[in-house]
């Protein structure tokens, strides 16, 4: 799947489809008593798209998975920091929208029935954005045609209605309406999460595809880790705001750093009993940060099972491990042996 | 660990039939389904939506919502069959001996009232107590699903609680008049992943510990085999299997447990995943014969008649004709070649 990269870092910069640098978002909260208080829904972000790269982002609700998605596609702009796009810097634009049609990409989100008119044909909500750029009529019917046959939907589907459709084929129908514009990238927000597990495996073998047939970037955003991990080359794990390890996928053997991330996927159960029967689950203790009163430090700090009193004073950088990875923790590849001494020192084998 | 009395059987369902009507005619949504749930015992019901697992779930507890109504069979509580108690007999079991949790908690409760104030009132609703019993009660099952400080947390309203935690207040909620049977309705579909762990691990430690049979009704198959003990496979209104935990997923014996197990992404071995073709019958359109006949890649000519349920071995059951005639499924080596052949590719 994944292109072979350059080996200059010169190279890579050229090769990058999209640049985030040091991108925050941050939002303001109004009314009675909540004056001044800031969401630090993104905080900081620095991050690589590659050309033909599949970077999935995975993080609890309110990590800011979306919030980056939607800077990402140019939904949203940041509030500092740059975007960069093909080594060009994207502008800042008033108008919703005005940057993402620009660049070239898109968005899907979960809730696939929200992005069909409910009162129009199929076909008109997937010619939308044909018609946005002026494309003639005839010529319109036959590209939305086209894009049906891609997304393996019949022809006939064209003067149904959403609700006649079943939630796999209108999650189709948005993929298809997406791809109307030969998009450069399509964000993917939780847009199989509200599928049937069988109709669920059809769509992503089915963006799978597309990505072989045509040259788009997909930005794969799930809670679902074992998706993401199926779709993407690199993965990012955030955290209140902040990317705290990106990996990369095809390299297993490398093993997880941050203590997030390892928490993360040990507390995702996995369809095998056998396995399931021999984990140990870490349990995250203490309480969970809030965006508008971030903890100092690493902010992972108020819950992490190894935090030193270091974690709480310094901010760790996001530091390579390896040519693809990235981790931002203090004490990084140390979490098996930490761990093990934290439990022996505060449970006294009771547990 | 405990004097609970496990492996007794405590819930037991036959033929049990539950429709809706349709313009398009009477639809059986829970059709002929029947099992047993023993004391300490967590069975799963896994499926697709539209495969009537909400439904059977809400049989159980007589909370089919009008028009839907329950048609035949019977529903076994310690031996009394539920389908004969009148509404108000109803409104007594539930709660006190089978009780329900659902996806969404914070729908569960009443915005305006205390967590403490509706936990009290649903002990003295079903038993003659005092009301500073009821409090201590409520109390002591604030405990049992981990809530910190519960004497506090009593005076709290319910958008003073995380999901996770008005999770847990359901729960305590649910087992406030210790019922025999808990149905959990994708308990964890709203929660995050680390949430999700500790609902699972509280479960689990309810069964064990107290002997509470548990139906987990869910789609997520890591949920299944992370705690529960047998499943059931539902389509199109069906049990298609049922089997050990160990059973279903080392040894399917249904053709559509065999898809549901390929769909998940964890047990792709390449870079496409075995999706199943095609989608769910529609309930108003069935097949005459297997109703997974139409998506299957073992299909053969006796396929269309309808099979019954078979008993393969060690309390393996399967509803399907080729398992029935080989003992399992046979493999199926050309199955890429015979789907396309069979137009559904």
């Amino acid at each position: 799947m994944k292109r072979a990269a350059p080996d200059a870092d010169s190279g890579k910069q050229a090769m990058a489809l999209l640049r985030l640098d040091g991108v925050s978002v941050h939002f303001r909260l109004r009314g009675r008593g909540r004056g001044g208080g800031v969401v630090r829904a993104v905080d900081n972000v620095d991050l690589t798209i590659d050309e033909g790269e599949v970077l999935g982002i995975v993080g609890e609700s309110g990590c800011g998975k979306t919030t980056l998605g939607r800077v990402i596609v140019g939904l949203q702009s940041p509030t500092a920091g740059n975007v960069v796009v093909r080594g060009e810097k994207r502008p800042l634009r008033q108008r919703p929208g005005a940057n993402a049609r620009r660049d070239g990409f898109q968005m899907v989100y979960q809730d696939a029935a929200g992005s069909l008119n409910p009162w129009k044909r199929i076909g008109w909500s997937i010619a939308e954005p044909l018609r946005n750029e002026g494309m003639r009529k005839p010529a319109m019917r036959e590209r939305v045609l086209e894009l049906l046959d891609q997304v393996g939907l019949p022809d006939s589907l064209i003067d149904q209605y959403p609700g006649e459709l079943s939630g796999g084929q209108q999650q189709r129908a948005a993929i298809a309406r997406a791809l109307a514009g030969r998009p450069r990238l399509i964000v993917l927000d939780e847009a199989v999460s509200s599928l049937d597990m069988s109709t669920q495996a059809q769509v992503l073998n089915l963006l799978k595809d597309l990505a072989e047939r045509h040259p788009v970037n997909y930005v794969f955003i799930s809670h679902d880790i074992a998706a993401v991990d199926f779709m993407s080359d690199r993965v990012a794990v955030m955290y209140l705001g902040k990317i705290v390890e990106l990996e990369d996928a095809h390299d297993r053997k490398s093993p997880l750093v941050h203590p997030y991330s390892i928490t993360l996927r040990s507390a995702v159960p996995v369809p095998d009993p056998v396995v399931e029967r021999r984990r140990n689950r870490i349990v995250l203790t203490g309480p969970v940060a809030s965006a508008t009163d971030l903890p100092s430090g690493c902010r992972f700090h108020t819950r992490c099972p190894i935090a030193q009193p270091l974690c709480a004073d310094a901010e760790p950088e996001l530091a390579s491990t390896s040519e693809t990875s990235r981790v931002a923790c203090h004490f990084a590849g140390e979490f098996d042996d930490r761990y093990a001494a934290a439990r022996a020192g505060t449970t006294g084998g009771s547990g | 660990m405990s004097d609970v009395e496990h492996d007794r059987t405590i819930l037991s369902v036959r033929n049990l039939v539950t429709v809706y009507p349709t313009r398009l005619g009477v639809v059986p949504a829970v059709d002929h389904i029947g099992f047993e749930l023993r004391a300490g015992e967590i069975l799963g019901i896994v499926g697709d939506s539209g495969s009537g697992k909400t439904t059977l779930a809400r049989s159980l507890l007589g909370l089919v919502a009008a028009p839907g109504r329950i048609v035949s069979g019977e529903i076994l509580l310690h031996g009394r069959d539920l389908l004969e108690f009148s509404g108000e007999e109803m409104r007594q079991v539930r709660g006190t001996e089978i009780a329900m949790i659902f996806q969404n908690p914070i729908r569960s409760f009443h915005p305006g009232f205390t967590i403490g104030r509706q936990l009290t009132e649903a002990v003295t609703r079903h038993e003659r107590v005092s009301r500073r019993d009821a409090r201590e009660r409520a109390i002591e099952a604030l405990t049992w699903v981990g809530m910190p400080e519960p004497a506090i947390r009593m005076k709290d309203h319910p958008h003073q609680f995380s999901g996770g935690m008005l999770q847990r207040v359901m729960i305590a909620m649910s087992l406030l008049n210790e019922p025999a049977v808990l149905v959990a309705d994708e308990p964890t579909t709203a929660l995050d992943v680390t949430i999700q762990a500790q609902i699972l691990e509280l479960i689990q430690r309810l069964a064990v510990d107290r002997g509470l049979g548990v139906i987990l009704v869910t789609h997520n198959l890591g949920m299944v085999a992370s705690i529960c003990d047998r499943v059931i496979v539902m389509y199109a209104g069906q049990i298609v299997e049922e089997a050990s935990v160990d059973q279903v997923f080392a040894n399917p014996s249904h053709p559509y447990t065999v898809g549901l197990l390929d769909s998940q992404p964890d047990r792709a071995t390449g870079t496409r995943l075995e999706a199943m073709a095609g989608g769910s019958p529609r309930m108003t359109d069935l097949p005459p014969g297997c109703r997974f006949e139409p998506r299957c890649a073992y299909a053969e000519t006796e396929c269309s008649q309808p099979p019954t349920l078979w008993p393969l071995s060690d309390g393996q059951t399967v509803r399907c004709w080729v398992s029935r005639r080989h003992g399992g499924l046979p493999d199926l080596p050309d199955r890429e070649a015979s789907r396309a052949g069979r137009g559904l590719g």
